[in-house]
């Protein structure tokens, strides 16, 4: 039986997860395309106008994953941390997406407080059918896993884990997918790299490299084989040697499918490497120094991405322990996000002035050329910067 | 002192810090100005209610406010991160003032105590005064609200409408002013006995519609264009379920009144499996009920961007199509035109007229 897992939205943190669940499940969990022009334009039409262009993807890929597949998964993230939340809208993204796949169950992995999930259920027919609530043991089961954070059984839904009635192996797969994926991420791989050594990609610096190295970059890889640094986000390449220092460091912050997905951003990312710039991500730099960074806020943010977000800005601008800044602070989200609006102009408030900024707003009219010209101005400024410094 | 205009809030709260001792500055009305302030110095994407009370605290502080009262929460709707952002903005505008901020406990429960203690502070030798002050505000917003009912149902049965609303203004004046709790209900009745005698009985049925969406816009009738008025203009009768009172009780006495987030969950729960923050869940209950009860139409009103929302208007047309129900989604931001959207209400109104000939041609068959 093949789980239709959409690419969007919070795939780009945990889609190696996803899918270690699903095949240590016994199922077989299918990777939808990276978006497309086809995918995208079968999202628009099937949602409503005025929600942000990303869940419009995320709703293009499950029609687009209706097709091949016998059920997708569609993930409620209500919070991934505690006291936090992620959107308004991924709460109600199974009750979105699940009227307008009529034929095809859907897979609902929900999370509070963590990213593991409390159950794993499908609606049928509007109904919970959940096989744990049928007997008095399950319950039992059911609320324990919900009291310790850890769901105990996936639910059974006509066969969906046949012959893997307890979760605890998939959930254990999960979490070392999850682990292994994020340490990657950390190391400076982007996702799509991350991902292909998640999936067996030998490490080596052989592996990655030749798969993703982008044509005439002029920053030397590491010997790890990432693009971005070995184990930390310390820029050693600025200090240890400088004859192989990119020219630039651009730091990048925003929700990571605006980030990754390159047909959404217009290939963003691809174009500052082909420029020969270094990029920095919120996904490289470690939790506990983006908390750090963050004390004494007057209020905590309680969206996660957005905490990410402001927390990654304050370290490109002022690194900690001597580490070397960035020459410029890219912020990309998505037109009419929420949580974003109010964090842009919070970040916008603490770089004034300090570093060269720069807000882009993703819908499904950018066009390439306008957000490359606009890059590249940018890149401009924040070469020019950087040059007076170093005088 | 001052604190974000909602609606008719600013009699209640008035009242209550008046009695408590503070000078109250109230934010004068929502004007083009109003919006123009919130639209030049907000975020492009926030929402239309973040970019009024901006505008609200920037046109109380010019008239000599010094410190703003607000609410906080902890998300995921963007409400409970307001103030801090707004704070930073008026900041940079060189305007100076005290943020008193009512987050939730748990929260920032100091910050909650501080700004209590300077609500409170003064009077903490007189228990009864804070009492007093409390119960006459509580009175006031549970009449306006009754009157506001009371004025929503009887306007499409009034022949003279421009009396019915002179009266409902005056009602409104004499609320905002009276002191003496025993003479608010000789003030309702007064209002009551107007209205009826201006009504006319023989009115047949009259549509109903009801207003589902996002408080803020649904109450600030200066943000919505007066949609309840015009509604009531054109002989349909308003009902909503979203009203101060209601809003206090189910989030601010949570405890004491259990029964309307059961309610909400109850009717919501086929629908929309979580909730959503805001009143997104709201709005799919209120819908739900709308459906079953035979009210003729829903209006969602909801400020552009505004998250919670748009995850109801996304199953909106699911339930449009079960409860064979029309639904009319306003989507508000600060380039809505007035003409634009009376326009749309009058559209709506005639399709709601033609499917009850419909529906009552065919029940006659």
């Amino acid at each position: 039986m093949k789980v239709g897992i959409p690419r969007a939205l919070l795939y780009y943190w945990y889609g190696p997860a996803w899918k270690a669940f699903f095949g240590a499940a016994g199922l077989e969990p299918v990777v939808s395309p990276p978006t497309n022009k086809a995918i995208m334009t079968a999202g628009l039409k099937a949602a409503v106008d005025e929600i942000c262009l990303p869940v419009k993807v995320f709703i293009g890929h499950c029609l687009e994953l209706q097709k091949t597949c016998d059920a997708v998964l569609v993930p409620r993230l209500t919070s991934v941390a505690r006291k936090e939340f992620t959107c308004p809208k991924f709460m109600g993204l199974p009750d979105m997406v699940r009227r307008l796949l009529p034929q095809t169950p859907v897979i609902i992995w929900e999370s509070s407080g963590g990213f593991l999930p409390e159950r794993v259920w499908t609606p049928r027919s509007g109904i919970i059918f959940a096989r744990e609530f049928s007997t008095p043991a399950g319950q039992a089961g059911v609320a324990r896993g919900i009291a310790s954070g850890v769901a105990h059984e996936a639910v059974n839904w006509r066969g969906i884990t046949r012959g893997c009635r307890r979760a605890k192996k998939p959930l254990a797969a999960a979490r070392k997918a999850h682990a292994v994926y994020t340490g990657l991420l950390r190391r400076g791989y982007l996702p799509e790299e991350a991902a292909a050594v998640c999936d067996g990609l030998p490490d080596s610096p052989g592996g990655v490299r030749q798969r993703v190295k982008p044509p005439g970059t002029g920053q030397e890889l590491p010997d790890s084989g990432s693009r971005g640094n070995p184990d930390k986000y310390v820029l050693k390449s600025d200090r240890g040697n400088p004859g192989a220092k990119p020219s630039r460091v651009i730091g990048l912050v925003g929700h990571p499918y605006c980030l990754y997905d390159s047909f959404v951003n217009t290939g963003i990312l691809r174009f500052l490497q082909q420029e020969g710039c270094h990029i920095l991500t919120p996904e490289m730099l470690p939790e506990e120094e983006i908390a750090m960074a963050l004390k004494g806020l007057p209020k905590a943010i309680y969206w996660t991405m957005g905490r990410l977000a402001l927390g990654a800005s304050r370290l490109f601008r002022a690194p900690a322990r001597g580490q070397a800044g960035v020459d410029g602070l890219i912020h990309v989200a998505a037109f009419a996000c929420g949580p974003e609006a109010l964090i842009g102009e919070l970040i916008k408030r603490e770089c004034h002035r300090e570093i060269p900024y720069l807000q882009i707003y993703l819908d499904e009219h950018s066009g390439e050329a306008g957000l490359h010209t606009r890059l590249e101005a940018f890149l401009d400024l924040a070469g020019g910067k950087g040059q007076a410094g170093c005088v | 002192m001052t604190f974000p205009r909602m609606g008719q809030i600013d009699i209640p709260v008035q009242t209550l810090f008046t009695e408590l001792g503070h000078q109250v500055v109230p934010p004068p009305p929502v004007t083009k100005r109003t919006f123009d302030l919130g639209v030049k110095h907000a975020p492009e994407f926030a929402c239309l209610p973040f970019k009024m009370t901006l505008a609200n605290y920037i046109e109380a502080i010019e008239k000599g406010a010094e410190a703003v009262v607000t609410f906080g929460g902890a998300g995921p709707c963007r409400f409970g991160y307001f103030a801090q952002v707004q704070k930073g903005i008026l900041h940079d505008l060189g305007y100076d003032f005290e943020l008193l901020l009512l987050d939730p406990p748990g929260a920032e429960t100091r910050e909650l105590f501080r700004s209590l203690r300077f609500l409170f502070g003064k009077n903490l030798k007189q228990p009864g005064r804070i009492w007093r002050a409390l119960r006459l505000a509580w009175a006031k917003a549970v009449f306006l609200d009754r009157a506001n009912r009371l004025y929503r149902r009887l306007l499409p049965r009034v022949a003279q409408k421009k009396a019915a609303e002179m009266e409902y203004q005056k009602f409104l004046r004499v609320m905002a002013a009276e002191r003496d709790l025993h003479r608010l209900e000789l003030v309702y009745t007064a209002l009551a006995h107007n209205l009826d005698n201006l009504a006319r009985l023989e009115t047949g049925r009259v549509l109903r519609v009801k207003i589902v969406g996002e408080i803020y816009m649904i109450l600030e009738s200066g943000v919505n264009f007066h949609t309840e008025n015009i509604l009531g203009q054109m002989g349909v009768e308003v009902t909503r379920s979203v009203s101060m009172t209601h809003w206090v009780e189910a989030n601010l006495l949570k405890a004491l009144f259990p029964g309307h987030r059961r309610r909400t969950e109850l009717l919501s729960i086929p629908h929309l499996t979580s909730f959503v923050g805001g009143h997104g869940r709201e709005t799919i209950a209120e819908t739900v009920d709308a459906g079953t009860n035979r009210v003729d139409g829903v209006v969602q009103i909801l400020p552009f961007t505004c998250m919670p929302e748009l995850v109801a208007q996304s199953i909106l047309p699911d339930l449009s199509r079960r409860f064979n129900l029309p639904v009319l989604s306003l989507v508000l931001d600060e380039h809505s035109g007035a003409a634009g959207v009376t326009t749309r209400l009058e559209a709506f109104v005639d399709l709601l007229r033609e499917k009850r000939e419909k529906d009552e041609a065919k029940a006659g068959v």
